[in-house]
């Protein structure tokens, strides 16, 4: 979702329930607008917090139960303060003026939150620049199958992961014993993961996993994996 | 005759008309918000010497930590000097403030705009990916012991998730930014109508920034952040329910409904700010208490004459019914019954472990045992003399505050001026805290509670000096001299609060946890996220750990099993019979080990956990034969590798 539809959205949780909730406990002119400004956001988030907590007790909270308590909590709070300021029709609002801003000010402020978003652009940047600086491989395998918790037997899983910044050509060997059970070869784009799920039947013979990775020409990476030897026997039927 | 004379009365009476047009014109519009733009553009522009500051850090440029300090004076130091002044409008001041907590919070951003590095932040995010995943609020957290019995935070979190599609990232950053808007406002509120001054409430709040905790520990995503906001609130709101002389019932009931909503929602957020505000208004009820008592008309000395009831100035009293007792009665209520229905545990294991290492420290620090820690030192870090003599700046000027916020609570004679004073005063034993080896923690951990009454009495006496509008020069360099002292106190706090290492990010360290995060180990975390069965147990050093018990959705283990410290599988340079016990007996599933750990020492002085054999007085690093052992051992499976992180399967161990 955008961040312009997230920016209209975020109001229904950080300050319509605690609008309505604070207009219910606090009829117009009991308390003044910077006290009423801090209790729409702290009753916000109590809405929140409490209507989650009381709701978990009995079903899962999800986004139509968060959005249903909320709403629900917004609604019988506004018709609370409709009816208190209807109960109360000849108190006077006080509406303290609002701070004056002239154009010259009102530019700066929006300057100010445009220097601001680029130093965040800024920081973001070099902290993704310091992350893509490192260039690696990775190399993993991986039993799926019983026996036990994790699993130790086949299926088995044999993966790569490109970090090295750019396209790179590998060549994968899996070996078991002294047999070369399979061998790929294949190149991956910066970024991309490539794998491949072996069976029982595919993982013939004695002895430990090993996948070795090379990576231009040279022995880059190596992973082994010992099945469980109570499956010893059970791959080969 | 001439028109002229006319004429000239016309043209005169136009110009007056015109004259007070305008100026009913001005008095028409809302207060002037003064030189809050110009410095909200000065703010900004210090943001981005930060931003460009973290860039040449993280590239270990020169100029990296020069930006970075002149980014924070250009943030502070300018609206510190304006909220000191006399001329500035009550709506500038506050203006000011929320600019100055923003922009501050924001550093903390710029510091990881990507991610969540720091320990307690990937605690959260675990917690609210688990409640997102399931539903459920209240799941175990192998990060942090104590986070499941505190939802608040999480369940806002997932909330504005799950309605809005934001990450939890970028919801939680959103949440605790608008959190610390409103708790600059809560504390310029609460000071303003306790001290009656405006000029008082933006000082104070500018003094509370300058505790250690206030630039990076309060504003990460974490349940403290949240519930300094709420808590203070609460205090708001009990304090504009207490204080005011009339106040209609209907109003009154409007404020006991909040207070009760509050209470609850800071129970369910945090331990500690629900337990220490308790603690707070229970030592106000019972000044307030004892001083109604002494002067209630069968006290007086003479019976004819009504009582004077302290601190109100001979104004009739208010009803008894408002005041802190109902809130102290209600809050400790809640936090009984939250801890002995639901927290109790959770609370008991984190808490306990933070306290009795203080406790502990201390008695060995007095008794012998252990000397006391060097003070802004690193394990294997150290601060320049000038970095010193900034720490120690940002101490002394409070310390030397306490005899005249004493003197002057004592002056006025109030319950509540008299519990802020209580607070301001327990500020020399955070700082002795300081000196222990574990203390560290539970003394940052209260430094934003102290400086509530250390903000307060700075502000009114910072108020109550000769009025600069006598002798304006003088006034302007006084108001020079206390935002300078006070930039300068920033600087010393942040330096109190942060290692050399860890103020900004830059390349990876050792055992320094946001600067322990990089690339592989955010690799290795999606391969278990991917991989790997959730909520495996794994032994992993302490940042590896949190990006797989948070990203990764494992289950990292620590401590002892049957007395024996877990750690030692990773420290001791062959794998023996004593470690498959360990594995075994805590059923360890896998084994994580970053090669680079024998690199350096630790950066925070240990490598897994605070208590591991060896933390904190090491002066060798890890030796790479210890981690190379588990390449050789044939029980482990080695199933993953990037380069330096290996994660061993240990599902072998045992059956051979």
């Amino acid at each position: 979702m955008s961040w312009l539809a997230a920016a209209v959205l975020l109001p229904l949780v950080l300050v319509l329930p605690g609008y309505a909730l604070a207009a219910a406990l606090f009829p117009p002119g009991t308390i003044d607008r910077d006290l009423r400004i801090v209790l729409v956001v702290a009753l916000s988030i109590c809405a929140t917090a409490l209507s989650g907590l009381v709701l978990q007790l009995f079903v899962d909270l999800s986004r139509g139960v968060f959005a249903a308590s909320l709403a629900t909590l917004t609604i019988g709070a506004a018709l609370v303060a409709r009816r208190e300021r209807a109960r109360r029709p000849g108190r006077s609002v006080s509406r303290g003026r609002l701070p004056h801003l002239p154009p010259a000010g009102l530019l700066a402020m929006v300057a100010a939150i445009a220097i601001s978003a680029v130093a965040i652009a800024i920081a973001t940047a070099g902290a993704n620049r310091q992350l893509n600086a490192s260039h690696f491989s990775a190399l993993w395998l991986v039993p799926q199958g019983p026996p036990g918790f994790p699993p130790n037997g086949p299926p088995v899983i044999v993966g790569v992961s490109n970090r090295e910044g750019r396209e790179t050509g590998y060549r994968l060997s899996l070996r078991r014993g002294a047999s070369t059970l399979r061998v790929w070869r294949f190149r991956l784009a910066a970024g991309d993961e490539w794998d491949a799920t072996l069976a029982a039947s595919e993982l013939r013979g004695a002895g430990p996993l090993v996948a070795r990775l090379d990576r231009g020409g040279t022995a880059h990476r190596r992973v082994a994996l010992e099945l469980d030897p109570r499956l010893e026997g059970v791959a080969d039927e | 005759m001439s028109d002229a004379p006319a004429t000239a009365v016309r043209v005169d009476r136009a110009k007056r008309r015109e004259k007070a047009r305008l100026e009913a014109r001005r008095g028409a519009r809302g207060p002037s918000l003064g030189a809050l733009p110009l410095l909200s553009v000065v703010a900004a522009v210090g943001l981005l010497l930060i931003a460009l500051g973290n860039n040449a850090a993280r590239e270990d440029a020169a100029g990296a930590t020069t930006l970075f300090w002149a980014g924070l004076i250009a943030i502070y130091g300018p609206i510190a000097y304006r909220l000191l002044s006399a001329s500035a409008s009550r709506a500038e001041r506050i203006g000011l403030v929320i600019a100055m907590g923003v922009a501050l919070f924001l550093v903390k951003v710029l510091y990881s705009p990507i991610g969540y590095p720091p320990f307690d932040e990937l605690a959260t995010w675990r917690q609210t990916h688990d409640l997102l995943e399931t539903g459920r609020p209240f799941t175990s957290n192998p990060i942090a012991a104590g986070f499941p019995g505190f939802p608040g935070l999480e369940t806002t979190t997932a909330a504005i998730v799950q309605l809005t599609g934001l990450s939890i990232f970028h919801a939680g950053t959103v949440l605790i930014g608008v959190a610390r808007a409103g708790l600059m406002l809560a504390l310029f509120l609460v000071i303003e109508r306790i001290s009656g001054s405006a000029r008082a409430a933006g000082i104070g709040v500018a003094v509370y920034a300058l505790n250690p905790s206030f630039l990076y520990f309060d504003s990460q995503f974490a349940h403290e952040s949240l519930a300094l906001m709420l808590g203070a609130t609460l205090f708001l709101a009990t304090v504009a329910w207490s204080l005011p002389k009339r106040l209609d019932a209907r109003t009154s009931l409007g404020f006991v409904g909040a207070i009760v909503l509050l209470s609850w929602v800071v129970t369910i957020t945090h331990h500690m700010t629900s337990y220490l505000l308790a603690a707070f208004f229970v030592v106000w009820a019972l000044l307030a208490r004892l001083a109604s008592r002494r002067h209630s008309p069968a006290n007086s000395a003479d019976s004819r004459r009504p009582a004077r009831p302290i601190g109100n100035r001979g104004r009739p009293s208010r009803p008894a019914a408002r005041g802190p007792i109902f809130p102290a009665v209600l809050l400790c209520s809640t936090t009984a019954a939250w801890f002995v229905f639901v927290a109790g545990d959770d609370t008991i294991e984190e808490l306990g472990s933070v306290f009795s290492g203080a406790i502990d420290s201390v008695l060995r620090l007095v008794f012998g045992g252990s000397g006391p820690k060097t003070l802004f030192q690193g394990s294997s870090q150290h601060n320049t003399t000038l970095a010193r003599a900034f720490a120690f700046a940002s101490v002394i000027p409070l310390l030397a505050l306490l005899p005249f916020a004493l003197r002057r609570a004592l002056r006025v004679r109030d319950p509540l001026w008299y519990a802020l004073a209580a607070v301001a005063l327990l500020y020399p034993i955070t700082l002795g805290l300081r000196l222990t080896l574990s203390g560290t923690e539970t003394s940052q951990r209260a430094s934003e509670f102290v400086f509530v009454g250390l903000a307060f009495y700075a502000a009114v006496l910072i108020t109550e000096l000769p009025s600069p509008s006598r002798r304006i020069a003088r006034g302007l360099l006084s108001n020079l001299s206390l935002a300078g002292l006070a930039t300068v106190m920033l600087l010393g706090a942040f330096i109190v609060a942060e290692l050399p290492t860890t103020r900004q990010p830059g390349p990876f360290l050792v055992g320094a946890d946001a600067r322990s995060v990089g690339a592989q180990g955010l690799a290795a975390a999606q391969f278990a996220d991917r991989h790997l069965p959730q909520n495996s147990r794994i032994l992993a050093d302490r940042p590896n750990g949190t990006l797989l018990g948070s990203y990764g959705g494992l289950d990292p283990v620590l401590g002892r099993i049957d007395g024996i410290p877990v750690a030692r599988v990773l420290f001791r340079e062959r794998f023996d019979r004593v470690d498959r016990k360990v594995i075994r007996d805590d059923e360890i599933d896998f084994v994580v080990v970053d090669q680079r750990l024998s690199r350096e020492l630790p950066s925070l002085g240990f490598y897994l956990e605070p208590d591991e054999p060896g933390a904190f007085t090491r002066d060798e690093p890890i030796d790479a034969a210890a981690l190379d052992k588990f390449r050789l051992e044939t029980e482990l499976n080695r199933i993953y590798t990037n380069g330096p992180i290996a994660i061993y399967a240990t599902s072998g161990v045992g059956l051979r």
